[in-house]
């Protein structure tokens, strides 16, 4: 876990020094030096962060289903779940912190730390602070579940679910580019591999093993 | 948890890189977008001017009459753009962004 942490510090530190290296070029070479940079990462960040823990819920859940038994291994699609899941977080906070430097919409610490004080949209804004306090709430309880309690810990993390359509309808409805028909695919992405593999740990059940028992001769 | 011995960092990598380059695609996308369609705040924001009216202030005309009325309205903001450009230091609440990019 630590090693995890620091790694996720380091590979953040690497990513503001390389932003604050060449952001500024690169945003000039795609021609969109216009100002905006903080707002054009913010919302790259939060689609990003919407498509990983899409898939950190569906990995989950068809993990849980145990529908890839013998395919690949529960302990491997663990490790792509939390992966995933720590990344969501990491793009989310990313996604915040980059609307403290735009200029336009005026958000400030408290405004996107408490879930509707800003003044920006603030009933989606909010939707999107909550959103993220539940997906952060749901991943970390991951590694106190002992203390906690293994029935407290699953209710917890089924809110992730709820948490997810959280962000689709925070996504949908504040994002400036839903309509756009490549913004609109990840979006139905994301909702329809969660709903799949949802789908799939209601239904599958999974074959019972049938006991070879010795026979008496 | 992973089994003893095995944390499966490679696909623990693997899987973070994704994300990394999933939001890295996505800023050279919206960037681009921004910059050919022009939804940008910028270039909606952009104001068309509205041409200089007559006053009718002293000129004796009653309100009402049929020289009023065919005088065009007044300037009226026709976008939020606009709202945002003719008072940019008393509006206190923003303009949702949503919005303006959508009509641009």
């Amino acid at each position: 876990m630590t090693r995890v942490v620091a790694l996720a510090f380091a590979l953040g530190a690497a990513g503001m020094a390389a932003g604050w290296l060449i952001g500024r070029p690169l945003a000039e070479a795609l021609g969109g030096a216009d100002g905006h940079e903080a707002w054009y990462v913010s919302r790259a960040a939060g689609l990003a962060a919407y498509l990983a823990l899409a898939g950190s819920l569906a990995v989950g859940a068809a993990m849980s289903s145990a529908i890839g038994d013998g395919i690949v291994s529960r302990a491997r699609l663990l490790a792509i779940h939390q992966s995933l899941g720590l990344s969501g977080l990491a793009l989310a906070v990313a996604h915040v912190l980059a609307l403290l430097f735009d200029g336009y919409t005026d958000f400030d610490l408290a405004s996107v730390a408490v879930p509707f004080a800003a003044s920006y949209e603030r009933l989606l804004s909010g939707l999107g602070t909550l959103t993220f306090y539940l997906f952060l709430v749901a991943t970390s309880t991951f590694w106190v579940r002992r203390q906690i309690g293994m029935r407290l810990w699953r209710l917890i993390h089924l809110t992730s679910i709820a948490a997810f359509g959280g962000a689709f309808v925070h996504g949908v409805l504040i994002g400036s580019d839903t309509m756009a028909s490549w913004v609109q695919g990840v979006y139905l992405a994301g909702a329809a591999a969660v709903a799949g593999a949802l789908a799939v740990r209601l239904t599958y059940r999974r074959p019972r093993r049938t006991a070879t028992v010795p026979v008496r001769g | 948890m992973a089994k003893k011995g095995k944390n499966f960092a490679a696909d623990k990598v693997i899987a973070a890189s994704l994300a990394g380059a999933a939001f890295g695609a996505m800023v050279i996308a919206i960037a681009r977008q921004g910059a050919e369609a022009g939804m940008t705040p910028s270039a909606a924001d952009t104001v068309t001017a509205a041409p200089a009216l007559p006053s009718i202030v002293g000129s004796g005309t009653a309100p009402g009459s049929t020289a009023d009325a065919t005088q065009a309205p007044a300037a009226v903001p026709t976008s939020t753009g606009q709202q945002r450009s003719v008072a940019p230091t008393t509006q206190t609440a923003p303009v949702p962004r949503a919005r303006r990019s959508r009509a641009s």
